[in-house]
């Protein structure tokens, strides 16, 4: 069995007196493309969140590679490259100064990897002008490559294809699958498509908590003989939209 | 004309939204009811102040001849000014022409709805001179001279706001146009136009000045009488002298020359009805070793540089600085006292160093998650405001030899002084922008609460008496005393500086550890 990278402990966050998370117990091993999948507001990222230190847990605590992240957050950030949903840029910035930044923050010193994934993404041409000026998909791009550049050993992903091309989309997703052996990679996401194509183990999570985890296969099997989206209807309780609709169109 | 009105009244409310939200002036029709309430409590206590006061005879012609002719040119320039700042103001928001351009309204409609929205937001000025101006008209039964004077007001402002939309064009051209130069220049040239603009606006609104200007402008109107932004201020002019042939010529060429620069404006826009969006190329250089590596920068450095890009590039935080450089310009030129020079090391160190933490705007969240201590990240503010305050106190230094003429030993002595008290106010301006900030980035007051906004008014007077009885003091102290007076007041800086230093750092700490706290 591989080794065990991140494990989630009894896990708890509320905000405004409203659990975000409940009870969160979760263990994931070296090699694993964990989905976290679940409707808006289910807890996604709150919970990608806590693993890297930037919400602290009312209750319950979170070992990444060995580090208690609550103590030490830092360090956690140092093996971790994260891909915010919203990414949230230093605008005044250029792309390339950008990632300059990023490798000089996390003690890169060959640079020459920033040029390959510029022009693998397709925004070499754009790399000497000022973030402000580049669409959400190329900050999106820019926050990957930012997050991949100094080869992490774990991977934090919020909902990382919104924005992206198809082109960019395929090319981030076999980017993916080669780190795969020696990344850990946490991807949160509510297209299951996607998680189905890339996951090897998926996490259901609905109102801050968990309601389905386990291998594709074994979720699947689960199912019995329903699609995961029908599956993820009949967990997360959107199994009766197709009445609430025949009720909407009458 | 109704689609004029509707675009007016959408760009009056997105101004009036963008800058006070739930405040008075929310809604556009609150500022009409407020400059109408302003207007009516100076109108008639001065008309009546006037009616039971006898003025002697020769105050009216001084009155005519010297302000009234010279305001509508006054107003001119100022609104050239106004217009300026509102156009770097602008941004993203309703003056924008792309966030129009796609809905069916014509260039002319665009323009007109534009420059009739700053004339009312601005109107204050309006109001109070003619608050100001009537009663005394009306005293001396100058009945026309009202019309003449609201009518020359009203077109010089039109004026200079015509000459700004044609401004904004050629900066939008320019900009997309030299966008194949390097971005550097692009930078440059946009951060010495705001602080151009911004400090000449300073400048010129300073009252000792604006009272030369006024009693100066009449040579400037008589020479320059073909320069159409004179011909407001020459009908008045004409009319006060009794030719009246001059004062009809010279409104008809006003109102002439309004239509054919709104024509001229309107052509220009639709030229450039849809405009490329600028894009500012910035080519870095690399300096690599013989292996082709990139050595690697320290943390605190990279953040310090990050720091510095944003105070050149960033034109919200430019704005907010860039008046600064108007009050250093005045000081040199208008001050004979050092207590003006006071101001720069104490109040402006505290607004600089207040937005230090602000001005990071949403992008704070990277420092959440990347490997940034809360120790490198206050290290690296503190690296920022010490550059400042070396700066400022050189400045003051600067300004305080000029006024006072001292001898080296007093001068280092001051200099030394004034170093301590800007870098102790910067550092406690950057408590309170670690305690109050508001990561919004939008202006001076969204990168700061109000609470700590009046707050570092509050800390900014204390640190401004303390410069000025610690310079006063030096001035009149004898050698002996002017020493020991340093040895308790770096004692004293020292015990302050250090529980400060571990405030600051408790305070980055509690802001760093927690994202739901910003």
């Amino acid at each position: 069995m591989n080794n065990l990278t991140v494990e989630i402990i009894d896990i708890s966050k509320k905000f405004n007196n409203n659990f975000a998370l409940k009870n969160i117990n979760l263990q994931i091993f070296e090699g694993e493309i964990l989905g976290l999948l679940g409707p808006n507001g289910s807890g996604k990222s709150t919970l990608l969140k806590l693993m890297l230190g930037m919400l602290k847990p009312d209750t319950g605590k979170i070992i990444v590679y060995g580090y208690d992240v609550t103590k030490d957050a830092l360090n956690v950030r140092k093996i971790t490259g994260y891909v915010p949903e919203d990414p949230r840029l230093y605008e005044f910035l250029t792309g390339m100064e950008y990632l300059d930044f990023i490798c000089n923050v996390f003690g890169v010193n060959d640079t020459s990897l920033i040029y390959d994934y510029l022009k693998i993404f397709d925004i070499y041409e754009k790399k000497d002008e000022m973030i402000s000026s580049y669409s959400l998909g190329m900050k999106r791009k820019l926050s990957i490559i930012a997050a991949l550049i100094h080869k992490p050993k774990l991977l934090l992903l919020d909902e990382p294809l919104n924005g992206l091309d198809p082109k960019s989309a395929r090319i981030f997703k076999d980017i993916l699958f080669e780190l795969k052996e020696k990344t850990t990679i946490i991807f949160s996401t509510h297209i299951l498509e996607i998680a189905q194509a890339i996951c090897n183990k998926i996490v259901i999570l609905d109102k801050g908590q968990i309601v389905s985890l386990g291998s594709l296969k074994e979720i699947l099997e689960i199912a019995k003989n329903k699609s995961l989206e029908e599956y993820f209807l009949k967990v997360t309780g959107g199994e009766d939209i197709r009445s609430l609709i025949e009720v909407l169109i009458k | 004309m109704k689609r004029l009105i509707i675009l007016t009244n959408v760009i009056l409310k997105g101004i009036t939204r963008a800058h006070a939200k739930r405040s008075l002036f929310n809604d556009p029709k609150n500022i009409l009811i407020i400059n109408l309430i302003i207007f009516a409590l100076i109108f008639f206590p001065l008309y009546l102040f006037l009616s039971i006061k006898k003025i002697d005879l020769f105050l009216p012609k001084l009155f005519l001849n010297e302000v009234i002719v010279n305001i509508p040119f006054f107003m001119f320039i100022m609104f050239i000014f106004v217009g300026v700042l509102l156009i770097f103001e602008a941004g993203e928001s309703i003056f924008n022409v792309e966030t129009i351009n796609w809905v069916p309204i014509k260039s002319y409609e665009y323009v007109l709805a534009n420059v009739i929205s700053t004339m009312y937001i601005y109107s204050f000025p309006s109001f109070m001179l003619l608050a100001l101006i009537i009663p005394i008209l009306i005293i001396f039964q100058l009945y026309p001279l009202i019309l003449i004077f609201i009518f020359a007001l009203l077109a010089a402002i039109f004026m200079a706001l015509l000459f700004v939309e044609i401004i904004k064009i050629f900066l939008e051209i320019s900009f997309t146009k030299l966008k194949k130069l390097k971005g550097k220049f692009i930078l440059n040239l946009r951060l010495a136009l705001v602080i151009i603009v911004s400090s000449s606006f300073i400048v010129f609104t300073n009252p000792s000045l604006i009272q030369k200007l006024l009693f100066n402008t009449k040579s400037m109107i008589e020479l320059g009488w073909f320069l159409p932004f004179n011909w407001p201020s020459n009908s008045l002019k004409f009319y006060i002298e009794g030719n009246y042939f001059g004062t009809y010529l010279n409104i008809l060429s006003t109102i002439f020359f309004c239509f054919s620069l709104l024509y001229v404006v309107s052509y220009l826009r639709s030229m450039y009805w849809v405009i490329e969006k600028p894009s500012i190329i910035i080519e870095k250089r690399h300096y690599k070793n013989i292996l082709n590596i990139k050595m690697k920068q320290n943390t605190i450095n990279v953040l310090v540089s990050k720091d510095f890009k944003a105070y050149t590039r960033k034109i919200e935080l430019i704005k907010t600085y860039a008046p600064i450089f108007g009050l250093i310009i005045l000081s040199f030129i208008i001050s004979s006292s050092y207590l003006i020079s006071l101001v720069i090391p104490t109040i402006i160190a505290l607004i600089l160093s207040t937005v230090a933490i602000g001005y990071e705007g949403k992008a704070i969240i990277n420092l959440y998650y990347l490997p940034i201590s809360y120790k490198e990240f206050y290290k690296s503010k503190l690296i920022l405001i010490f550059i400042f305050s070396l700066f400022l106190s050189l400045i003051t230094i600067l300004n305080i030899y000029f006024i006072l003429y001292l001898d080296l030993f007093k001068l280092l002595i001051i200099f030394y002084l004034i170093f301590l008290i800007c870098f102790l106010a910067s550092k406690i301006g950057l408590t309170i922008g670690l305690k109050y900030p508001k990561f919004e980035e939008t202006r001076l007051s969204k990168m700061l609460s109000i609470k700590g906004a009046y707050l570092s008014l509050i800390v900014g007077g204390i640190f401004y008496i303390i410069a000025i009885l610690m310079v006063w003091s030096i001035l009149r102290l004898q050698n002996n005393s002017i020493l020991f007076l340093i040895l308790v007041f770096s004692l004293l800086y020292y015990f302050i500086y250090k529980i400060f230093e571990k405030i600051n750092f408790n305070l980055s700490k509690k802001l760093l550890e927690d994202i739901s706290k910003i």
